[in-house]
């Protein structure tokens, strides 16, 4: 009977009461903001998790804050990072509103003082920027187990007069592996600091408004996926120099640039494309010549049902001046909102037929047209 | 007990003394272990006086599973399609105590996929739930006195709204 007993209170079930706090820790990083501070009232262990957590995230949760609710925040942020000042962070994650110079030099403070710390990992960044007084440190990238980075700068004033490097040019290696940056415009000392000062960079998210020079040229000898977005129709020449490029991704509208790799191109290439203003011949020619890079492609096509509908391309005069249709994209997915008769229209779905026999075709309905359409109307306005 | 010829096999004990015998090369996936195996500790029965026969059982079913490699490219998108489904169901244990089980073990045998799947497990059903409901559910005892529970809801206001 012992023996027995002795068994069943080894194999007792147990509860969460007795896990460490790097495992508190670990689930409260995995909650959203506000489920995880919830949880420091459960018990005195959440709680003490809670104080300590190396992931920090502040985020503001009233979208045009008040200047006592910025101030708010302002101090528990200033407060929260007094006191980790000790701690040793492995990921932190900030979004805040910057439009002053006082706003400006807290957070470069901050930045400076997370960055400097040889724990951190990754750095989350969401600015929304109303002043010229704000600029990056170059300390931004010196944390030496920094791997993740991840920065999206609104700039809400100045436009074009605004041509500053965004990027701080640092003077040392960085370490960082994955790096995410959403900026409005890059300026020609972009290129060279991914040619020299990112030696372990293995995977770059540029999205932006649109890029000053004729030739965006990234060379990268780590980097292994590429993806870049370009929020305005605004032609250039990508020429990407990576060796080990397994991946590249575009997004952007019916201005498809010409895209040059070396010395080769990557297995995977996805071509994300939203039309909405009108194309012709040469889109299509474009996109042909564009099929012959890489050995698998992906293409995704979304527009709005007033475009397909105004489509008018003479497709025997586009078959006479292609080559045989391209036989290497794996996907080819069309995203338009709902409406029988719009796949009747035939003549713009046959076009790109014209360029390639895709693998799967796959075709979309959603909503996310009728926002487009709404965006034509505005810009029109 | 399936064994193949040409690799290695490692035996466990759980906790309640029960043996487990394991491929090498599945068994790897454990950082602890690995460690023990590159130490040469691993000549007789690992002891694993953390992890209960139960508990065992399930990890090395995750481990197994997590080791079968696809044979090529159109293969590997569908193993990887299967793999996602299982992890779904693996985490869909009857009992509470069986998951807090599986963190700690994937903790202590450090695999890191496994503690990311548990956590990731344990925070979904945290989500969604009131304070009250959450200590009921985990049976987590309040220690607070009233005036200090107050207190952390005070401070935590923002959470709360």
């Amino acid at each position: 009977m012992a023996r027995v007993m002795k068994r069943i209170k080894l194999i007792r079930t147990r509860d969460l009461e007795d896990f460490p706090p790097e495992l508190l820790h670990h689930i409260q990083s995995l909650l959203p903001l506000k489920e995880a501070a919830r949880t420091s009232v459960l018990s005195k262990a959440w709680l003490n998790a809670w104080s300590t957590i190396p992931t920090l995230r502040f985020r503001e949760f009233v979208d045009l804050p008040n200047m006592v609710q910025q101030m708010k925040y302002r101090n528990l942020v200033n407060r929260t990072l007094l006191r980790y000042l000790r701690v040793p962070i492995t990921s932190f994650k900030l979004q805040m509103t910057v439009d002053d110079g006082k706003s400006a030099s807290s957070l470069e403070k901050w930045i400076q003082q997370i960055a400097s710390k040889s724990c951190i990992t990754e750095i989350h960044l969401k600015i929304d920027i109303y002043t010229s007084s704000f600029h990056l440190s170059d300390a931004l990238f010196s944390g030496e187990n920094l791997k993740k980075v991840n920065l999206r700068f609104f700039y809400h004033f100045g436009g074009w007069s605004w041509l500053n490097p965004i990027l701080p040019i640092t003077d040392s290696l960085a370490n960082v592996r994955e790096l995410y940056l959403d900026i409005k415009y890059i300026d020609d000392t972009f290129p060279n600091l991914f040619k020299s000062k990112f030696p372990y960079l293995e995977s770059l998210s540029l999205k932006i408004d649109s890029y000053i020079k004729d030739i965006l040229d990234i060379t990268c000898v780590s980097l292994k996926r590429l993806i870049i977005k370009v929020r305005h129709d605004y032609p250039f020449s990508l020429y990407v120099f990576a060796p080990k490029l397994l991946f590249f991704r575009y997004t952007g509208d019916v201005t498809i640039p010409s895209f040059l790799f070396l010395p080769v191109a990557p297995q995977q290439i996805e071509l994300n494309l939203k039309l909405r203003k009108p194309i012709d011949i040469c889109f299509f020619l474009k996109i042909r010549e564009a099929l012959n890079l890489s050995s698998k492609f992906s293409i995704k096509i979304s527009t709005s049902c007033d475009f397909i509908k105004q489509f008018d391309v003479d497709i025997s005069d586009m078959r006479r001046q292609l080559p045989c249709p391209a036989t290497n994209v794996q996907q080819l997915s069309f995203r338009a909102c709902p409406g029988e008769e719009l796949w009747g229209h035939s003549e713009f779905f046959d076009s790109f037929f014209s360029i390639c026999n895709p693998s799967f075709l796959k075709t979309i309905r959603s909503i996310v047209p009728a926002r487009l359409e709404r965006y034509q109307n505005e810009k029109s306005v | 007990m399936s064994s193949s010829s040409s690799s290695k096999m490692i035996e466990l004990r759980s906790s309640d003394g029960e043996t487990f015998h394991v491929e090498e090369t599945v068994v790897l996936q454990s950082e602890t272990i690995k460690q023990m195996i590159d130490d040469d500790c691993a000549n007789a029965a690992i002891p694993l006086p953390n992890v209960t026969s139960m508990t065992l059982a399930k990890v090395i079913e995750y481990i197994k599973k997590h080791a079968e490699k696809p044979k090529d490219d159109d293969d590997k998108k569908v193993a990887e399609e299967d793999l996602k489904k299982f992890d779904a169901e693996f985490v869909k244990v009857d009992q509470e105590s069986m998951l807090f089980d599986l963190v700690r073990a994937a903790n202590y045998l450090n695999i890191k996929s496994l503690l990311d799947l548990t956590c990731q497990a344990v925070a979904d059903s945290i989500k969604d739930l009131s304070v009250e409901e959450v200590r009921k559910k985990f049976n987590i005892q309040n220690d607070f006195t009233p005036e200090e529970e107050a207190k952390v809801r005070k401070e935590n206001a923002w959470a709360f709204d």
